[in-house]
């Protein structure tokens, strides 16, 4: 259970004073997940769970429901059973019945890290909205910090177990920014326009902390000033880098579909799926291709039928209409947003050696690749453990080698980096390059834009049912103006079809030459 | 929503569906039971639910084995109909099964009404303000079913990739492979479930005693009609208690009298029985003359459901 | 109307147990007084969860493990007749304990129920689950469980109990011929669907006692859950 010491204390006295009614109702807190936080069917009788335990009088809750039901807008949804609701509604639903406690601190634990971008603005407006409004004190602790930073007063960042770094979100950004290459890797939770202006002018590491941009908005303007200022920017050709992730960009990605040298792996022609027969179409006469080598990001928002696309290229469901072909021996391998999904036995070397078995891989063989991809994705040392008292990372890492074991040369990721903070995005990502690299093509959704701006060779929009718009990340997100990058953003004016922190500075000249 | 006598309180629909399960159990007259037969599929086609009437069938072996039954093992009664394996077939066995075929039947056909009325919401409220704890209990697992039955679709779907399919191989390995998926679900569920335990702790879970919400309010006529039924209700049972309103048949048949008490206890029941359909009927009439009237302008509705998830964003 | 609840509560129940047992006495119907009977057992039971204090962890993991039983005959869709409740409930009783078992067999009889349509046969397979659970926790210290062969014998044993108990309501709506001899026809009849229980209670508990068994021991031991 662990041991604690020291105390806290809240408004003076210590927390274990507090009756426990008080603390419930002054403290209020929301956990990451979404679902597993909802105790009742309905969406009223969510919101009066927290009113029924203090004990409150039906005149109060009807009261108190009515207020907050007109707050959040929900009532067209309270009689709804929760399980119709999405992920973005069902983390507001826990948000509200929260406040219906009237709470004076609320405690918001990753709360955003399972939504998709969309609803975790809106959860995060929310949230800013009524500290303002209602003057309450926020603690929020989160690692997806483009949104967050800049509306929070104060940030802490927790190291180890220590608290490193404190101040206002300017004061942060400065103290991240200059820590150097020790901290290096904590530079990747600053936002994009912090990390652009850095990246750019580390010697005004030095200047005082309001003139470092958080924003995209700020982060444009310092980079016209910037730019006009006298540093000249060459806008085309824009790629002459020594960049590794830039290297692999130029040499080998196709600049359009026509021109890809690799061999096509999976056809899908014309795929309509539903999963009920009264059901409507999720797919409608989608057409795709994957070809050798390619790493293909889809997109598209919420409910667009990205998770059911990979399940029919997994082979996972069958399509009504249309066909989907793959190249001669070619299998897909397909991993879940969930890795428990994938563990029924008792520990993750059973796991993996079951696994090996349906592959129909013989003993020695087995032996030896388990032990390979055990190196690989750093889980030699938890094999023994049971695979849920793994963290999440290495549940994911050991779900991934599991696919792995049935040799597939697809690739297929639903949502590979939902929940994962930056450092962990940024290992995961460089595991998939390294497959990528050995021949295996890969096809991810995901809602991360910055990710798949980053690694994808291909992006494909997913829309109504079928692909409405497919290139190279830079055509992709270069021709978005909303759906795009925050470094496009902010350089697109300069430079358009520069999407990540690297593309930026290396048409930066200045920069070029100095580092 | 739905109105008439689907959209009383929930007191109300116990109350009705209590007192026919016991007007059934009481074994009263069989005019009786039709009678409470002919009421509840009435309302039942009232609510435009009559195709769950079909559902008897389901029930009907059990029924008739009943009426079958009852004469082969029962030999008791005066009228002789004819031997069967030397054993004496009487009238009055024939008559006691099909008695009580009749019966079941009705208890039945209650059930499905009941379960289209009161739904399991209804059912929480009452019973919510009797057993707090129990209640919780139950509306956690109710809240549970939907979410597994989704999570259980997707871990078939990705543990078929490792060879663990229901529909394929032997029974035995069938049998396994869905206690494995059963496994996994427990799993992954108990470990979210300690989340959802927080949760309920940090929303005050177990600091006092519960109260509860309920989002049903008894109006001026949920409570005339409650009275009203049970009112109702007392006149049949009185009656029964002075022995009336039974069909004696054994030991040898003897047709009931129908004399003012008997006649006063039918009158009871129908008053008790009808009072769903009228209720039923009345809306259901109001609307229809309504809709030619007030509202010339009404449009159809189309059909919601395929954007009510985006209302919310 | 809250306050006179439970007054009201206890005249109905007298009320009710009043006509039962007339109705016996009198036309020797049982099927009434049965009922009553039935929630006069079970009301204990719900009684002591009630009063009892319950950690949130605690009525989480009941909630869980009744509703997976609830749901756990969709899987076999495919295979008629092979339904895991019973393999499921006691199981957790064996592990969770006798209360434990009794609420999980209870709740997820009436769970099932309320999805899958509620009948007469409500109250009785809460009773038949819930007892079942009960007995399985009582007797999971005693040698009988421990060993396998004791396990599956009282799987097997209670795959016939359950239906014996499902058939005494059919038994009880035919007072007039209650008799030792329909007794067996109802017996006999059902016969194939007691084996069948029976037959995959064996299999379940043989095939995957262990691996069950681990998972809820694991939960119990990492969270402390359900000490008696």
């Amino acid at each position: 259970m662990g041991i604690r010491s020291g105390q806290i204390r809240y408004r003076g006295r210590p927390l274990e004073a507090l009756p426990p009614e008080r603390a419930a109702g002054e403290i209020g807190m929301v956990f990451q997940n979404p679902d597993a936080q909802i105790v009742m069917d309905t969406v009223w009788h969510e919101l009066a769970f927290g009113l029924e335990n203090l004990g409150y009088p039906p005149q109060v809750m009807r009261s108190r429901l009515a207020e907050i039901s007109a707050l959040f807008g929900l009532e067209s949804l309270l009689y709804h059973p929760v399980h119709q609701l999405s992920g973005g509604q069902k983390q507001l639903l826990n948000l509200a019945s929260v406040l219906l406690l009237q709470p004076k601190v609320l405690l918001l634990d990753e709360p955003t890290s399972q939504l998709d971008p969309v609803a975790a603005r809106e959860f995060i407006q929310t949230v800013y909205r009524l500290s303002e409004e209602m003057a309450m004190t926020v603690i929020i602790s989160e690692h997806r910090l483009e949104e967050v930073l800049p509306l929070a007063d104060r940030v802490w960042l927790m190291q180890d177990g220590v608290l490193s770094v404190q101040g206002t979100p300017r004061e942060f950004a400065r103290e991240t920014g200059k820590a150097g290459a020790a901290a290096a890797g904590m530079q990747t939770y600053l936002p994009a326009a912090t990390r652009l202006y850095y990246s750019l002018s580390p010697e005004d590491a030095a200047a005082g902390p309001s003139e470092v941009p958080l924003t995209v908005r700020e982060g444009k303007r310092w980079l016209l000033d910037a730019a006009s200022a006298g540093r000249r920017v060459e806008k085309h050709p824009m790629y002459t880098s020594r960049n590794k992730h830039g290297d692999k960009r130029m040499n080998s990605k196709p600049s359009s579909v026509e021109t890809t040298g690799g061999e096509g792996l999976l056809h899908c022609r014309e795929v309509t799926f539903r999963y009920e027969k009264e059901a409507p179409d999720v797919l409608r006469k989608l057409s795709l291709s994957l070809y050798q080598g390619e790493w293909l990001a889809v997109m598209g928002g919420n409910g667009a039928g990205k998770s059911t696309l990979l399940h029919i290229l997994g082979g996972l469901e069958k399509p009504q209409r249309g066909k989907l072909s793959f190249a001669k021996g070619v299998r897909a391998g397909y991993l879940a947003q969930n890795p428990l999904l994938y563990f029924s036995q008792d520990t993750a070397a059973e796991e993996l050696g079951h696994m090996a078995e349906v592959s129909g891989l013989g003993t020695e063989e087995a032996a030896r690749e388990i032990a390979g991809l055990a190196e690989t994705f750093q889980l030699a040392g938890v094999l023994e453990q049971h695979p849920l008292d793994l963290s999440g990372g290495q549940q994911q890492k050991l779900a991934l080698a599991m696919v792995l074991l049935l040799r597939p040369a697809v690739l297929l990721l639903d949502e590979p980096t939902k929940g994962l903070d930056p450092c962990a995005k940024e290992r995961f990502a460089g595991l998939l390059e390294d497959l990528l690299g050995q021949g295996v093509s890969i096809v991810t959704v995901t809602h991360d834009v910055e990710f798949a701006a980053r690694y994808a060779t291909r992006c494909a929009l997913l829309f109504d049912g079928s692909i409405t718009a497919e290139g190279t990340p830079a055509e992709f997100f270069g021709g978005n103006y909303f759906y795009t990058t925050a470094v496009n953003r902010m350089a697109r004016d300069l430079l358009p079809e520069a999407l990540t922190l690297e593309d930026v500075v290396r048409a930066w000249p200045n920069t070029a030459t100095r580092c | 929503m739905r109105g008439g006598f689907g959209a009383m309180h929930p007191a109300v629909a116990l109350v009705y569906y209590m007192g026919l399960l016991l007007f059934a159990l009481l074994q009263l007259h069989p005019v009786f039971v039709l009678t409470q037969i002919f009421g509840l599929v009435l309302l039942t086609a009232l609510q435009g639910q009559a195709r769950l009437l079909r559902g008897i069938l389901l029930f009907l072996p059990v029924a008739l084995s009943v009426a079958l039954l009852n004469p082969l093992f029962s030999h008791r009664g005066s009228h002789i109909l004819f031997y069967l394996w030397d054993r004496q077939i009487t009238l009055e066995a024939v008559l006691y099964g099909l008695m009580t075929m009749t019966l079941l039947l009705a208890v039945f056909i209650l059930f499905i009404s009941y379960n289209y009325n009161v739904t399991a919401d209804k059912f929480m409220h009452l019973f919510a303000g009797l057993a707090p704890k129990t209640a919780l209990l139950l509306w956690m697992a109710l809240r549970f079913v939907p979410l597994f039955q989704r999570r259980l679709r997707e871990i078939t779907r990705v543990q078929r990739l490792r060879g663990i399919d229901v529909g394929r191989g032997s029974l035995r390995k069938r049998m396994a492979d869905g206690m494995t998926l059963l496994k996994v679900l427990v799993s992954w569920s108990l470990e979210e479930a300690l989340q959802t335990a927080d949760s309920m702790k940090a929303r005050g879970y177990g600091v006092s005693k519960r109260s509860s919400y309920g989002s049903y309010r008894m109006d001026r006529l949920d409570k005339l009609v409650l009275l009203w039924l049970m009112v109702c209700a007392c006149v049949p049972l009185i009656g029964w208690f002075g022995g009336q309103g039974i069909w004696e048949v054994y030991p040898r048949l003897k047709p009931m009298g129908w004399g003012w008490e008997e006649g006063g206890m039918y009158a009871g029941l129908c008053l008790f029985v009808l009072t769903a359909p009228v209720l039923e009927g009345k809306e259901k009439w109001q609307w229809r003359s309504s809709r030619r009237k007030a509202y010339p302008s009404a449009t159809p509705q189309p059909d919601a459901t395929r954007f009510r998830n985006s209302l919310l964003r | 109307m809250a306050k006179y609840r439970y007054p009201l509560l206890i005249a109905l129940g007298l009320f009710l147990s009043l006509l039962g047992l007339t109705a016996a006495l009198k036309d020797r119907h049982y099927l009434l007084l049965s009922l009553v009977m039935l929630a006069a057992a079970l009301l204990p039971l719900f009684i002591r969860l009630e009063r009892r204090p319950l950690e949130a962890r605690e009525l989480v993991l009941l909630a869980v493990l009744a509703a997976v039983a609830a749901i756990s005959r969709i899987p076999f869709a495919a295979l008629p007749n092979v339904k895991p409740v019973s393999a499921l409930v006691i199981l957790s009783a064996y592990v969770f304990g006798a209360e434990a078992g009794f609420i999980i067999g209870a709740v997820a009889a009436l769970v099932s129920n309320i999805y899958f349509g509620q009948g007469p046969w409500t109250p009785w397979q809460m009773f038949a689950w819930g007892i079942m659970g009960l007995s399985a926790g009582w007797l999971r210290s005693t040698p009988l469980l421990h060993s396998r062969a004791g396990l599956l014998a009282f799987g097997f044993i209670w795959g016939f109990l359950f239906g014996w108990i499902m058939d005494i309501w059919y038994l009880l709506s035919q007072p007039d011929t209650l008799s030792w001899p329909l007794a067996a026809a109802a017996v006999a009849s059902s016969f194939y669907f007691d084996l069948a229980h029976a037959v995959s209670n064996v299999v379940f508990l043989a095939v995957l006692a262990g691996g069950w068994t681990k998972v809820l021991e694991r939960f119990r031991r990492k969270y402390g859950l359900l000490k008696e």
